[in-house]
């Protein structure tokens, strides 16, 4: 994962607002608390939403990638 | 007043409709999806909620698969324009709505055509049969009404699905008429889209529009737009619902649907349908006694008929006859309910009827008032036709 520019913590990047919030869900169901939040703008890409996550990152990301949530154009681990 | 239009828009709406609405104007008043600001996230939180509360109220498979329109018309064109292709052959009821037949009319000048099933009011088998008999090669879309907004009249849409699905057709259910009285279920009923109302039977306010795709990837957008994602590409994001929803949408709208359909889960739909067919039922009989008055289905049961009554008086037009309910103090809709189609099936294409329909929140003594200005209505066009002799 990368680092947020502006918030300065690690951030999921998933594209929409409402797969943002499905994968937050998802997160959820499996004990994992995170936050939704905007994304840093990526070059190329634009504009974009992603999920904070304070503890458990790698599980997350390996939950978000089981459930196909970082296989969109505009999303991945950032 | 007393307001029996009900299967135009439902009236009036429960409170919380109302708190909800004027709510999202001060706490929801930042567009959803776009920024990362307190009021934007709180506003996308809202929306979310209700995409859920939706999936959840048509056994959809996620929030993801809810689109929210301006109405149950433009999510119906969305369908029938975001999959249709010329050479497309479509089969529809004989009871459809404008909303479904002026968009095929139109897909016509692009060489799609379709077929209509003649519905047999309470006979499942031969309905099935008429839409299996109007099936082609070509086909690509079954498309009907769930309940016909004149005459009441449900469709066995599960087993319509199952039909088509038998030769892989996708089905497209309009549920205006039919969502918050009956079950209209995108898992269990297989259907592939359904295309809701809101300001109906979920009493939202207007403006707001349902469509909910188990998988929209067949459907191409029939407007494009600003999304909130992916901003730099000038093509349409792939996934739903961003991608059928470009541009602000009705946040004030989306958050009293959420109220609505609060309202109609904790009511509970089986005892609103036992509730208005209680009333039409009442209706139909007080009717049915009435001088002059022409009935042309079978009183409401809750199954085979919803609780809406469409009929006319013998040598009165129907728009006069609504214009005297009127009147009166209560509110009806006469003439051809948008629906040309239904009104041919029933012979009543030339003159129309006048429509009766209630909600959750209309009283026995409602129908009462109503019975009593038609029973005065039909002593006085007797003394009218007896002068005239």
């Amino acid at each position: 994962m990368k680092r947020g520019i502006d918030m300065g913590k690690p951030l999921i990047t998933v594209g929409s607002i409402t797969r943002a919030m499905r994968a937050r869900d998802l997160l959820a169901r499996h004990g994992i608390d995170s936050y939704v939040e905007r994304a840093p703008h990526r070059p190329g890409v634009g504009c974009g939403y992603g999920v904070h996550v304070p503890a458990r990152e790698r599980e997350a990301l390996a939950l978000l990638r089981g459930a196909g949530f970082l296989t969109d154009a505009g999303g991945g681990a950032r | 007043m007393i307001y029996l239009d009900n299967a135009a828009t439902t009236y009036p709406k429960p409170p919380s409709v109302h708190s909800a609405v004027a709510s999202a104007l001060s706490r929801f008043g930042a567009n959803p999806g776009r920024g990362g600001h307190a009021m934007s996230m709180a506003t996308a939180e809202e929306v979310y909620r209700t995409r859920a509360a939706a999936s959840d109220f048509f056994h959809a498979p996620g929030p993801e698969c809810v689109v929210f329109t301006m109405n149950c018309t433009h999510a119906l064109n969305a369908v029938l324009k975001g999959l249709l292709r010329p050479g497309d052959h479509v089969v529809v009821s004989n009871l459809e709505h404008n909303a479904v037949m002026r968009p095929l009319h139109k897909l016509a000048e692009r060489g799609v055509t379709y077929t209509a099933a003649a519905v047999v009011p309470g006979d499942g088998d031969a309905t099935v049969d008429a839409f299996r008999r109007a099936l082609r090669e070509e086909t690509r879309l079954v498309v009907c009404t769930h309940v016909s907004n004149v005459w009441g009249v449900r469709l066995p849409i599960g087993r319509i699905a199952a039909l088509a699905h038998q030769y892989g057709i996708p089905v497209c259910v309009d549920a205006a008429q039919s969502a918050g009285l009956f079950p209209v279920f995108l898992e269990e009923d297989g259907i592939d889209y359904v295309c809701a109302a809101p300001h109906k039977g979920l009493y939202a306010p207007m403006g707001t529009g349902l469509l909910l795709a188990a998988d929209g990837s067949a459907l191409d957008t029939i407007l494009e737009g600003g999304t909130g994602t992916n901003s730099v590409s000038l093509d349409q994001p792939g996934e739903l619902p961003e991608r059928l929803e470009s541009g602000t949408i009705n946040v004030p709208g989306v958050a009293g649907l959420r109220a609505g359909l609060a309202f109609v889960r904790d009511k509970g739909t089986e005892r609103i349908l036992t509730h208005e067919v209680g009333l039409m039922r009442t209706l139909h009989r007080a009717l049915a006694r009435t001088n002059g008055v022409e009935l042309f289905t079978p009183e409401p049961d809750g199954e085979s008929f919803a609780p809406v009554v469409s009929f006319r008086v013998r040598g009165v037009p129907s728009e006069e006859t609504a214009s005297l309910l009127a009147s009166k103090g209560i509110a009806v809709r006469a003439g051809l309910h948008c629906a040309p189609f239904a009104h041919r099936a029933f012979g009543t294409l030339d003159s129309g009827t006048v429509r009766v329909c209630p909600s959750a929140f209309t009283t026995g003594r409602d129908v009462q008032g109503f019975v009593e200005a038609m029973r005065a209505l039909g002593r006085n066009s007797h003394a009218v036709h007896k002068e005239k002799l």
